[in-house]
C-alpha cells in the first residue's frame, strides 16, 4: 500500500519536473508573479546553487573519512593534552580552504570518530576565515586599507584560540553531538564491509548526509533571501548610533545575510563609507563563524543546549575582542 | 518489511529530487542562464555538482529497487531514517523540491533599481573606499590613501608569520598580478592615451577603479559607459546614476557600482532602462568626498546585456 502510494507520488513528481524542464516559454501566470517574489527566488536559488558544490565536497569528504579513516587514526593524530592541541588545530584550520557549508559535516564526522569537542569547534569557527582565499578576497576588496585583511586574519586567529579554550573550560570533552539509540547500540562497521563495496558505501553515505543537512541549508537560504530582498540596508546606519552599538549591529547583519566568507568582504566594503573599521571587522569575523544557515545546521547536529552555549560564547568573544581592538587601534 | 519499504520509497524520492536538481542545473548551464545566479568564475564548481547530482540520483533510484537490505540501510553510525509523521516527511521533501520547482518555473530575473534602493550604491569603485577609517593599521605602517595600491613588496614584508605560506597560493598570485601597481599605472596611461575611454564590460571595475584612483588626471576625458538608470530621490531632477550590479560569488553578494551623471538636454530616461551614455568626466563633491561625475552629451537606449552583472 505504502509502496504503491509513494510510487504514484513519484510518478506525478517526475511528470511535473519533466513538464517544467521542457517548457521554457514565458506564460501569463509567470508574468503575474510579483517582482519582489522573483527577487526572493533569485537570491534564494543563487545561495542554494552556489553552496551545492561545496556541500557535496563536504559530504563526500565526510563519507570518505567514515569509510576509510578509523577512530584510532583520528585519535592518534590529535595531541593527548587538550590544551596543547589547541594551537596545532588553529594552524591546521588555516590550511584548509573550506567554507562553513563544507566544514560542518566533516567536523561532525571527525567528532563521531573521537575528535575532542573544543578542537572541532576551533575548526568550525577558524576554517571559514583563516584561509588563503578569504585573505586574498578581503585584501582585494579593501585595497585602500589592507589593514582590514590583516586584522581580520589576526583577530580570527586569536578568537579561534579563545573560543576553543572557553569551550574546553565550560564543556571539557563531554559529548554534545546528537546520537540516536540505534546508533549507540549498533556496531555496524563489520557487517557493511562484507556486503557493500567500499566505494559504493561512500556514495550512499554522501547522499544520505546531503539529505540530512541539505534541508537546513535550504531553509537558511530561504530566510536569508527574504532579508536580502526586503531589508533596507540604510536602516543599519540609523541603528548604529555609536562605536559600542555599531559592531553589534554589523554582527547581527552578518549573521542574517549568511554569505560565503569568500564574498562577504565585498559586501562589507560597500559599507566602508558609513561604518567604522571595527564594525566592518565585526561583520567579517562574526558572519563566517556564526550565521543563520550555519546555525540551523549546528542545531541539526549538536544538542540544542550546547548550540546556544556555543553561540553565546562566540558572540561575547567576538564583541569583546572587537571592542578591545577599537580601543587599541582607533 | 514495513521499514524496508519505507527505506525504499525514501530512496526513490531522494533519487527524484537529486535528478530534479540535476535537470535544473543542466538547463541553467546549457542555456547560460546560470550567470543570473552565480558568477562565471564559480561556474566550474557547478559542473562538478552536476556530475555528482546525476551519479547520486541514479544510485538512489537503483538503491530503491534493490532487494538487498544491506544496500538500503547505510549503517554508518547515523540513523538516516526519517522518523516522524508522514506530514513531517512531506514537509522535509517539500523543502528540497521547492528550489527545483521555483528554479524551473519562475523566470530568471535580473536585479534592478528597487534592490539598489535597499542596498545603497558605491560611487566610483569599491576598491577605493573613502577613508572613514585610516588609522587602524595594526602594523603601524601608514598607507597613503591618495595612492591606494601599495607596493606589494611592502605588504609582503608586513605579513605576519602565520600567513606567509598562504600568500604563496595561486589565488593570491592571481589577485596580485591582476592588481599590481604597475597594472593600474599601465591602464591609466593606456586610458589617458586613448581619445575616448570605452568602459567595457570585461574591464568595468579595472577602468572605474583607475579613474577613481587618478580622478584629477581624468577630468575632461570623454568616456562611454553602459548601465541601467537609477534615480536616487536625493539627486537633482536631471541627475541619475548609470549603475551596474557586480557579483563576486553569487547574486546574494551583489553590490551596486555606478557613476553619477547629469544630462541637460531633454531625453526621457526611465528608471531601470539600459542606456549607453557618452560624456565628459568631471568631479562632484558628496559628503566631503570627490566622486567621478559624467556630464552626458549623448545617450541612447540599449538592450540589456547578455550578462547584466559585472564580475
Amino acid at each position: 500500500m505504502i509502496r504503491n502510494r509513494s510510487l504514484w507520488v513519484s510518478l506525478l513528481l517526475v511528470a511535473v519536473l519533466l513538464y517544467l524542464f521542457l517548457s521554457i516559454g514565458f506564460t501569463e501566470i509567470q508574468a503575474a508573479i510579483p517582482k519582489s517574489m522573483l527577487y526572493v527566488n533569485t537570491i534564494f536559488l543563487s545561495i542554494v546553487l552556489e553552496a551545492l558544490p561545496f556541500v557535496f565536497l563536504g559530504v563526500f569528504t565526510s563519507a570518505l573519512i567514515q569509510t576509510f579513516v578509523s577512530e584510532l587514526a583520528v585519535q592518534r593524530f590529535i595531541p593527548k593534552n587538550p590544551i596543547v592541541a589547541i594551537i596545532p588545530a588553529v594552524l591546521v584550520s588555516a590550511i584548509f580552504p573550506v567554507c562553513e557549508c563544507a566544514i560542518i559535516p566533516v567536523i561532525r564526522r571527525l567528532m563521531k570518530k573521537g575528535m575532542p569537542l573544543h578542537i572541532g569547534v576551533i575548526f568550525i569557527v577558524g576554517a571559514p576565515i583563516l584561509n588563503p582565499i578569504v585573505f586574498a578576497s578581503t585584501y582585494y576588496a579593501f585595497q585602500s586599507t589592507p589593514a582590514i585583511a590583516y586584522a581580520r586574519m589576526g583577530l580570527a586567529f586569536v578568537l579561534a584560540i579563545v573560543i576553543g579554550s572557553l569551550i574546553y573550560a565550560f564543556y571539557r570533552n563531554r559529548n554534545q553531538l546528537k546520537w540516536t539509540t540505534e546508533e549507540l547500540l549498533d556496531s555496524p562497521l563489520q557487517t557493511i564491509e562484507r556486503k557493500v563495496p567500499k566505494i559504493k558505501s561512500v556514495f550512499y553515505h554522501a547522499s544520505d548526509e546531503f539529505f540530512d543537512m541539505g534541508k537546513f541549508l535550504i531553509m537558511g537560504a530561504m530566510i536569508a533571501s527574504l532579508f536580502q530582498t526586503f531589508f533596507d540596508r540604510n536602516l543599519l546606519v540609523s541603528l548604529a548610533a555609536n562605536d559600542t552599538m555599531s559592531p553589534l549591529v554589523m554582527m547581527g547583519f552578518g549573521f542574517i545575510l549568511s554569505l560565503c566568507s569568500e564574498a562577504d568582504a565585498f559586501v562589507a566594503s560597500s559599507f566602508a563609507h558609513t561604518f567604522s573599521a571595527g564594525s566592518l571587522l565585526a561583520f567579517l569575523i562574526y558572519g563566517p563563524m556564526l550565521d543563520l544557515k550555519g546555525t540551523i545546521m549546528l542545531f541539526a547536529y549538536f544538542r540544542a543546549k550546547f548550540v546556544i552555549g556555543l553561540m553565546t560564547i562566540i558572540t561575547i568573544s567576538v564583541y569583546v575582542i572587537i571592542l578591545i581592538y577599537q580601543y587599541l587601534f582607533m | 518489511m514495513q521499514e524496508e519499504r519505507d527505506y525504499s520509497s525514501h530512496a526513490l524520492f531522494r533519487g527524484i529530487i537529486l535528478l530534479g536538481f540535476f535537470l535544473l542545473l543542466f538547463r541553467l548551464l546549457v542555456s547560460g542562464n546560470i550567470t543570473f545566479y552565480i558568477a562565471p568564475k564559480m561556474v566550474p564548481f557547478s559542473y562538478f555538482a552536476l556530475v555528482i547530482l546525476l551519479v547520486l540520483g541514479l544510485m538512489q533510484l537503483w538503491r530503491s529497487g534493490s532487494k538487498n537490505s544491506e544496500e538500503l540501510y547505510c549503517n554508518c553510525g547515523f540513523s538516516h531514517s526519517q522518523t516522524g509523521s508522514p506530514l513531517q516527511t512531506f514537509i522535509i521533501y517539500f523543502i528540497f523540491i521547492l528550489p527545483v520547482l521555483t528554479g524551473l518555473w519562475f523566470p530568471e530575473t535580473v536585479l534592478d533599481s528597487s534592490i539598489v534602493a535597499k542596498r545603497g550604491i558605491v560611487y566610483g569603485s569599491v576598491l577605493h573606499s573613502p577613508p572613514s577609517f585610516v588609522n587602524d593599521d595594526e602594523k603601524g605602517t601608514s598607507f597613503d590613501l591618495t595612492d591606494p595600491l601599495v607596493d606589494t613588496a611592502e605588504i609582503e614584508a608586513n605579513i605576519s608569520e602565520e600567513f606567509i605560506d598562504n600568500t604563496e597560493s595561486d589565488e593570491d598570485i592571481y589577485y596580485e598580478d591582476d592588481y599590481s601597481q604597475d597594472y593600474l599605472d599601465e591602464l591609466k596611461d593606456e586610458l589617458l592615451a586613448s581619445k575616448k575611454i570605452i568602459v567595457s564590460e570585461e574591464r568595468y571595475l579595472d577602468i572605474t577603479n583607475s579613474i577613481y584612483a587618478y580622478l584629477d588626471s581624468f577630468i575632461g576625458k570623454e568616456i562611454e559607459i553602459v548601465g541601467f538608470v537609477y534615480k536616487d530621490p536625493e539627486l537633482e531632477e536631471n541627475q541619475f546614476v548609470i549603475a551596474r550590479f557586480g557579483i563576486t560569488c553569487c547574486v546574494a553578494d551583489a553590490s551596486v557600482y555606478g557613476i553619477l551623471s547629469t544630462m541637460d538636454e531633454m531625453f526621457e530616461v526611465e528608471e531601470d532602462e539600459w542606456v549607453r551614455a557618452t560624456g565628459y568626466l568631471s568631479k562632484i563633491n558628496l559628503d566631503d568626498w570627490d566622486y567621478p561625475h559624467l556630464q552626458i552629451t549623448e545617450i541612447e537606449k540599449v538592450e540589456e546585456p547578455e550578462n547584466p552583472y559585472i564580475n
